[in-house]
């Protein structure tokens, strides 16, 4: 097993489009470090807490920068950088053709399935991280680091410690729900034989869940769509963190991508490659 | 039908005269059509076995349930012993394939995507993959990418990684197609080599007859998804020779050859005559005309084409 991840994974870093979900991370950036540098915090906190406030010094810095950037791009675009190579390992191969190649070798197709989930999970988390990394690293290189202040339920200033941790862990929770969505992408990317699909049939459902989420007609609906728990990552920047919500949310979510890799697996185990 | 339980058993238990491949009753449909009807083949040790049909005869479909990669409706295969379905790992341990045209990763090196397709069975060590290299050779261009490959290096590299796990069996489909002439001879060649010196069975499918004629003791012939004949190349495809005659006067020498027992003249076409009869009888005919005063032209053993084989063999011959 452990020798078909590495397989993957020597193929996934050794192809260009692995790191198309990387430089847009990086590029992402730049008008969020544009805003912050040229920008005035009073800006921020009018728009943040709709009163005027008079701040002495500044509260941008690295970790400001990694949780604002967090709020914008881990609504959408996060899972779908996330979910690039989920929605390549299997249909980029069957479209080159060389998942035939794989296959008639004595193989098993779960294990191969397998090792290809793990590398696209791993990347889905990459790619999350990533996003701290570079959010911490160019942050701390142009403001510094210092106490992170909280905008959620009034001001919170939490110090700069537990403020990594809460970052860290946010991130780890964020990350869980970029997996999610690539786990459809996976999933969908058995069915078809180009990467795009996948991709686009995964927007697919998160569009559609996304409508569905906000129709009151089906709050019913609403607790078991995945993307009701996709915001779980937020509930670390609240004082008190909520910890149950949090472990249900992370809970529904693990059990989305575990249904996702099953039906992936019965549908790979049966699959007559054509291409 | 009695050596069916044979198949079941390991290689070993049942000794060099098992067949290394049978199929028994294969069959495939996709949606409305019937691709793969109830194909029966077997494959036995040493034989360059040739799979031969035209462009959408199911050849394809059949190869691709030989190595697991389609689930057949009906149906079983033996590999080696190893029925393939309930054990697919055994069954393919000691086979190499090459599935229609050579998929590889063209942003990795020749070198590279062995190692990367050999790990997923074993693995093969850099002396195995520069051995396979060197004889398919490719030794002097391992470390480039595949991606700067002439299509015939591609397929060549597709030898080398079916050539990796030191194969029992090599099945390839239509492994000359989209190769130049010199690409084409180079590849048959390798073939033949590898069946001599390296005592590989091989499975190949074609639509090229003069293809399996070269390189193939064995046929099985397949049209619209049956298999309708199998057997040795020799006996298949001389099964009904023929003689071309141009003689003048042309119903004078039709009559003459009518008379002689043994010969049926087919046709008549461009003032020339199809005889079928035995080759070996080619001189008596030419006397024959002589003495009833034709002049002779031309006296050209022929053999079927593809084409009239298959006619033939359909029953449709205009």
């Amino acid at each position: 097993m452990i020798r078909l991840i590495r397989v993957e994974l020597a193929k996934v870093v050794r192809r260009p489009r692995t790191y198309l979900g990387y430089v847009a991370v990086l590029l992402i950036l730049v008008p969020f470090l544009i805003s912050l540098h040229y920008g005035r915090p009073e800006h921020f906190l009018r728009a943040q807490v709709g009163r005027d406030f008079a701040v002495v010094g500044t509260f941008f810095n690295a970790l400001f920068l990694a949780h604002l950037v967090m709020k914008v791009v881990m609504v959408v675009f996060m899972p779908f950088f996330g979910s690039t190579v989920a929605g390549d390992v299997v249909a980029g191969e069957a479209g080159e053709g060389t998942l035939r190649t794989m296959l008639v070798r004595p193989v098993s197709r779960s294990a191969v399935l397998l090792a290809k989930y793990i590398v696209a999970a791993l990347h889905a988390v990459g790619v999350t991280f990533f996003l701290l990394a570079a959010s911490l690293g160019l942050g701390g290189l142009l403001f510094g680091f210092g106490d992170l202040f909280l905008f959620e339920a009034g001001l919170c200033i939490v110090p700069l410690k537990e403020g990594l941790l809460r970052l860290l862990g946010a991130y780890a929770a964020a990350a869980l729900a970029v997996l999610s969505v690539a786990s459809i992408a996976f999933l969908v990317s058995v069915l078809v034989d180009n990467a795009l699909y996948a991709v686009g049939g995964a927007l697919a459902v998160f569009i559609i869940t996304g409508v569905v989420a906000v129709i009151p007609y089906f709050e019913r609906l609403h607790p078991y769509l995945f993307i009701t728990h996709m915001d779980l990552w937020q509930k670390l920047m609240l004082d008190p963190v909520p910890w149950a919500e949090l472990g249900r949310s992370a809970a529904w979510l693990a059990g989305y991508c575990a249904a996702c890799f099953l039906a992936a697996l019965l549908l790979f185990r049966r699959k007559d490659i054509l291409s | 039908m009695q050596s069916a339980a044979q198949a079941n058993e390991p290689s070993q238990a049942a000794g060099a005269a098992a067949p290394v491949l049978r199929a028994a009753g294969l069959s495939k449909r996709y949606g409305k059509r019937q691709v793969v009807d109830g194909v029966d083949l077997e494959v036995r040790r040493g034989d360059v076995f040739g799979f031969l049909g035209p462009n959408g005869a199911g050849k394809s479909t059949t190869i691709r349930m030989l190595t697991g990669l389609v689930r057949p409706d009906a149906g079983t295969v033996a590999i080696l012993g190893h029925d393939l379905h309930r054990r697919p790992q055994q069954a393919l341990a000691r086979v190499g394939a090459v599935v229609e045209a050579p998929a590889l990763y063209p942003h990795l090196s020749g070198d590279q995507n062995l190692a990367v397709l050999a790990a997923l069975s074993g693995g093969a060590s850099p002396e195995r993959r520069r051995e396979v290299l060197r004889l398919v050779g490719l030794e002097g261009r391992a470390h480039d990418r595949v991606r700067t490959y002439s299509h015939g290096m591609k397929q060549r590299l597709a030898l080398a990684q079916a050539l990796l796990p030191q194969p029992e069996l090599i099945l390839l489909d239509e492994p000359t197609n989209g190769l130049d002439p010199g690409g084409m001879v180079e590849v048959r060649q390798l073939i033949r080599r590898l069946a001599a010196e390296e005592g590989i069975t091989i499975f190949l499918s074609s639509h090229l007859l003069a293809e399996v004629e070269q390189v193939c003791n064995r046929v099985a012939v397949i049209h619209k998804g049956q298999v309708l004949v199998q057997g040795s190349v020799p006996e298949l495809l001389q099964a009904a020779p023929f003689v071309t005659i141009a003689a003048t006067p042309l119903e004078q020498a039709r009559e003459v050859l009518a008379g002689i027992a043994g010969v049926r003249v087919a046709a008549t076409d461009s003032g020339a005559l199809r005889v079928e009869c035995d080759p070996g009888r080619i001189a008596d005919l030419n006397e024959a005309l002589v003495r009833a005063g034709c002049r002779v032209s031309a006296l050209v053993p022929g053999r079927l084409s593809l084409e009239e084989f298959f006619l033939d063999l359909t029953g449709s011959h205009p």
